[in-house]
């Protein structure tokens, strides 16, 4: 089963977000702000992460740096997840290291497609 | 008598002054000559007339002689008579030829006279000589008898001579009294002609002198008068002589006086203007010579400097004038030293291009404003600008509050639209959750009712969208991202997009794209939503009809036309339809929905990518929105992305041909079949372009002046970098085996036929001769790659790792290269770092198709060196279809026309 982090500080998103990936057959851990979300990917070794990037304590892009930046972790894909449906924040999250950039509000569908092709199987 | 003498005057003044003097001279000269004449005439008369009386008194004197002779030879003839001696007879003799000599100068004058006397003096003397001869005898009877009749004789001679003396003093006297009154006649004479020639004289100098000296005087006069300026001066009238011409001189000396006293006249009113209007100007103004010595100033120049104005008076220095105004405290030096400020005045004073200055003086501002006159001299116009200035300022203010307060909007809207957004996030997808949940459940009665709430929300986010575009737009933060794209996949992509907008109307879609549709440079997402925009527009207004979106090629721009059968709009409608928040009509929205900022976007959008957008329609059929596009994006220098060459994307197709009408024929026919063009016009421009180029196929008229064709597919095959592409000859005479035996690869006669020329090229450059390369380890990703690749009219060759490509790119080049990265023995990145260090690989399209995590550097080294990264997984067959199309363009060109 596939484990997915999802790193989301607003409560409605969160719990839309873990329950729609569950009902879709995926585990689903969460952390309620980026450095909960460094430490969580570490402890749970998840298959995916899905980073909002407004997050307190440690911002998304701080949060995939430091993801992507230990070793044990560097190779779990990261999908960034912003409600700035910004070009310069597409660049700033694969910048940060994203391997993927989802614009709010989550289309289910695709947001599974890009889920898809970063873990295969 | 004025009368004849005005008539010698007016005869004199037709003549010139030296003739007029000689003429008098002459005169004078001719009455001096005349009466010496006559003078020495009455001279010579006179003289005459005294030789005469002279003669005459001489002849007398003879007379008188000759009877004193006489009277001697009566006395010795007497003597010797009686005495008888011989003295008597000597001096008897004597006194004899004295009368002789007497009688005959008398014979001269008095012939009758003398004759008569000498007649009676030889009687005598022959009577007394006898007397004496009979005295000697003693007879003095006879002696005495002959005295006696001698005493006769010489009587006679008495009387005679008596009356010869008395006749001849008797002339003497009248003739003495002639001369004397002749003489007296002629000094009469002389007097008189002497008294006339002084007279004529003194009248004629007199006349000349006065033709001279009155016009002299006049003239004199009328020159005093020009020479006071006197308006109209007596001027003498103008005449043939030298007095006439000198009026005349005078007259035209006059004239042009007046000529330049108008003139002046005029020059001083304009001056007078001048000054008036410099001196009306509401600005000080000043003119400063080439010394910059001040000529000419106003009283407004004076009174915005007043504390200095008596320092700026004319033929003061600048240099003086700026010593003045600081003297005066008028200047602020900001800090520099005086000589300093000064020396730098100067020199942009002197500034030959003039100047513009705005300068803080006395609390005021001040506008400078110098230019250099032709003639080395500065004009220098101060304008009091501190209104301007202090509005100027407010103005700034101002804008930077209004800039200050858009900021903030903008800020105020990203923000706002992200906290709009969160709930929104959570209506949408709780709505989609429980529509999900609702239909796992079997419960239908809510999900219509989930549904609208869905839509929303939806319809609520896509209002943020644009609210946040708008906004973005009109702070200037909207940003373009250029890059070069194949339209065909953007157009499948909005179709695909738009078409269950399209069915929920019961409409049709309809997509024409044109020959010569290919590839621009532009911004792709802007393109993509003007494109969704436009047709979710003309599909909302129309109901079961059709909506067609057509794309044709211009000459360096694309057209995209969105026709509808939908409302339609009125002019005045049209005049407002790009305005942010305005409709064709407010009732509009309450009809068909919508936020009516789409089309303000668009006409954004499109603006800012260099391009414009035009409505045509009428009310009730319908309308048609024009997008057009430059194929280069005009704005930034992105060299790079702009490279029109289509030759990587489409093969290219060389076609060489020496009728316009032929070539341009062809050409339509090869890019219709989406290939790109190259032309020339003759034998020597085609094997150019080909060897730059290498074209996929050349396409070669036989019949051309200078070269021909034949000669043109020898040259092609003999050369060893050419002979490999394939040629087909374009005729109108059928001349097949020899072209094939020359080397062609096909023949086709003119005119070509549409269908049989596109199935050449197919087959020699096109889709049937495409070949790709595909390099994976995986068997399964090969086959995978194969299906989908024939699928797309591909000719496929397999490698199961770097080195194995390697030796079949050796042996032959493909169209291109499908390379997996996570390979043994040689990997994707060493085997793609090998092709570009070989040269005939170097520019082979690379594409990567890898499941690999890159790292960005790896990102970046694969963007410069492939020309597309895939991601192998759920989307990786579409992926690799798409990208394989933007890399070779579309597979067939009557593919992805219409629905």
């Amino acid at each position: 089963m596939t484990k997915v982090l999802i790193v989301e500080d607003n409560d409605m998103n969160l719990d839309m977000l873990s329950r729609r990936l569950s009902r879709k057959g995926f585990a689903v851990v969460s952390a309620r702000d980026g450095k909960a979300g460094v430490e969580a990917a570490a402890r749970e070794m998840p298959d995916i992460v899905l980073m909002d990037i407004s997050l307190p304590v440690m911002d998304g892009w701080e949060a995939t740096r430091a993801i992507k930046a230990d070793p044990a972790t560097g190779g779990i894909p990261v999908i960034a997840l912003t409600a700035h449906a910004m070009d310069e924040d597409r660049s700033r999250a694969l910048d940060a290291g994203c391997d993927e950039f989802h614009t709010k509000p989550i289309d289910l569908p695709s947001l599974l497609e890009k889920i898809g092709r970063l873990v295969p199987g | 008598m004025s009368g004849a003498r005005r008539s010698l005057l007016k005869r004199l003044t037709g003549h010139g002054i030296p003739l007029r003097v000689g003429a008098l001279s002459a005169v004078l000269l001719g009455a001096l000559i005349v009466s010496a004449a006559m003078m020495a005439w009455e001279f010579t008369a006179n003289q005459k007339r005294i030789s005469g009386a002279t003669e005459r008194f001489h002849q007398l004197q003879v007379a008188a002689s000759a009877d004193r002779h006489f009277g001697q030879l009566r006395y010795w003839m007497t003597d010797l008579s009686v005495s008888l001696l011989t003295l008597s007879e000597r001096n008897a003799n004597t006194a004899r030829d004295l009368l002789e000599a007497d009688l005959a100068e008398l014979e001269g004058f008095a012939p009758e006279a003398a004759a008569q006397i000498r007649q009676a003096a030889v009687e005598y003397y022959d009577n007394a000589l006898r007397a004496v001869d009979a005295y000697t005898e003693g007879n003095r009877v006879v002696g005495n008898t002959f005295l006696a009749t001698a005493r006769q004789g010489s009587d006679i001679v008495d009387v005679a001579l008596a009356d010869l003396v008395a006749s001849l003093s008797q002339d003497t006297r009248s003739a003495n009294l002639v001369a004397a009154e002749a003489a007296q006649q002629a000094q009469q004479r002389a007097i008189i002609a002497s008294v006339a020639v002084v007279l004529l004289g003194t009248v004629l100098t007199l006349r000349v002198l006065e033709s001279i000296l009155r016009p002299l005087a006049r003239i004199d006069r009328a020159m005093t008068q020009l020479n006071d300026g006197v308006e109209t001066p007596d001027l003498p009238p103008e005449g043939p002589d030298e007095f006439g011409r000198m009026a005349r001189t005078l007259r035209t000396l006059h004239d042009s006086q007046a000529a330049r006293r108008v003139l002046e006249d005029e020059a001083a009113e304009q001056r007078r203007m001048v000054l008036t209007a410099i001196e009306t100007i509401p600005d000080g103004f000043a003119l400063f010579d080439a010394d910059d010595r001040l000529v000419l100033c106003n009283a407004r120049y004076r009174q915005m400097f007043a504390p200095a104005a008596e320092a700026m008076v004319e033929g003061a220095t600048f240099e003086e004038i700026l010593h003045a105004h600081l003297d005066a405290g008028l200047i602020d030096t900001a800090g520099k030293s005086r000589a300093a400020w000064v020396a730098e005045r100067l020199a942009r004073h002197r500034d030959p291009a003039g100047h513009r200055d705005e300068v803080l003086l006395d609390g005021g501002w001040m506008l400078v404003t110098k230019r250099r006159t032709p003639d080395g001299g500065v004009v220098a116009v101060y304008s009091d600008i501190t209104e301007m200035k202090t509005r100027q300022v407010e103005l700034e203010q101002a804008r930077r509050a209004a800039e200050d307060a858009n900021e903030a909007k903008s800020r105020f809207l990203a923000s706002m639209s992200h906290e709009l957004r969160t709930p929104l996030n959570a209506i949408i997808g709780y709505s989609e959750m429980l529509i999900e949940d609702a239909e796992d459940t079997g419960q239908t009665e809510p999900v219509e009712d989930l549904e609208r709430i869905m839509a929303a929300g939806k319809h609520l986010l896509s209002l943020i969208n644009d609210i946040l575009d708008l906004s973005k737009i009109e702070a200037g933060k909207m940003e373009v991202h250029i890059e070069t794209f194949e339209i065909a996949p953007l157009i499948e992509d909005v179709q695909s997009t738009v078409t269950p907008l399209v069915r929920q109307n019961g409409n049709r879609l309809a997509v024409v794209i044109g020959p010569g549709v290919r590839q621009i440079e532009t911004d792709k997402t802007k393109l993509r939503q003007n494109l969704f925009n436009l047709l979710s527009n003309a599909t909302k207004f129309t109901k079961e009809g059709t909506v067609e979106l057509s794309v044709t090629r211009d000459e360096d721009s694309l057209s995209f036309a969105v026709r509808d059968e939908g409302i339609g709009m009125t002019p005045e409608q049209q005049s407002r339809l790009f305005q942010a928040f305005v409709q064709a009509d407010s009732s509009t929205t309450r009809n068909y929905g919508g936020t009516g900022l789409g089309l303000a976007i668009v006409k954004q959008f499109t603006e800012m990518l260099g391009g414009s957008i035009a409505v045509a329609s009428e009310p009730g059929k319908g309308s048609t929105f024009t997008l057009t596009m430059p194929v280069a994006y005009p704005g930034g220098d992105k060299g790079a992305a702009a490279e029109p060459e289509t030759t990587a994307s489409a093969p290219c197709i060389l076609i060489v041909d020496d009728d316009p009408q032929s070539l341009r024929h062809i050409g339509d026919l090869v890019e219709a079949e989406g290939y790109g063009i190259l032309t020339a016009g003759n034998a020597e421009g085609g094997l150019a372009l080909a060897r730059r180029h290498r074209p996929a196929a050349i396409v070669l008229d036989v019949i051309m002046p200078e070269r021909d064709g034949w000669s043109v597919l020898r040259e092609l095959k003999e050369d060893p970098d050419l002979c490999s592409i394939p040629v087909i000859l374009a005729t109108v005479v059928s001349d097949r085996d020899m072209g094939l035996a020359f080397g062609a690869t096909d023949h086709l006669i003119k005119p070509v036929d549409p269908k049989l020329l596109a199935a050449r090229l197919n087959e020699l450059a096109g889709q049937g001769g495409k070949e790709v390369l595909v390099v994976d380890d995986d068997p399964g990703t090969r086959a995978l790659f194969r299906r989908v690749l024939v699928r797309e009219g591909w000719t496929v060759r397999e490698a199961a790792d770097g080195e194995k490509a390697l030796v079949q790119l050796d042996a032959k080049r493909p169209t291109l290269v499908v390379l997996d990265l996570m390979m043994p023995n040689l990997d994707g990145f060493d085997t793609l770092r090998k092709m570009r260090s070989t040269e005939s690989l170097a520019d082979l399209p690379v594409i990567i198709a890898t499941s690999k995590d890159l790292t960005r550097g790896e990102i970046d080294w694969l963007n410069a060196n492939a020309r597309e990264v895939i991601r192998k997984g759920a989307a990786g067959r579409a992926e690799l279809v798409a990208a394989i199309r933007r890399v070779a363009g579309p597979p067939n060109a009557s593919d992805g026309q219409g629905l």
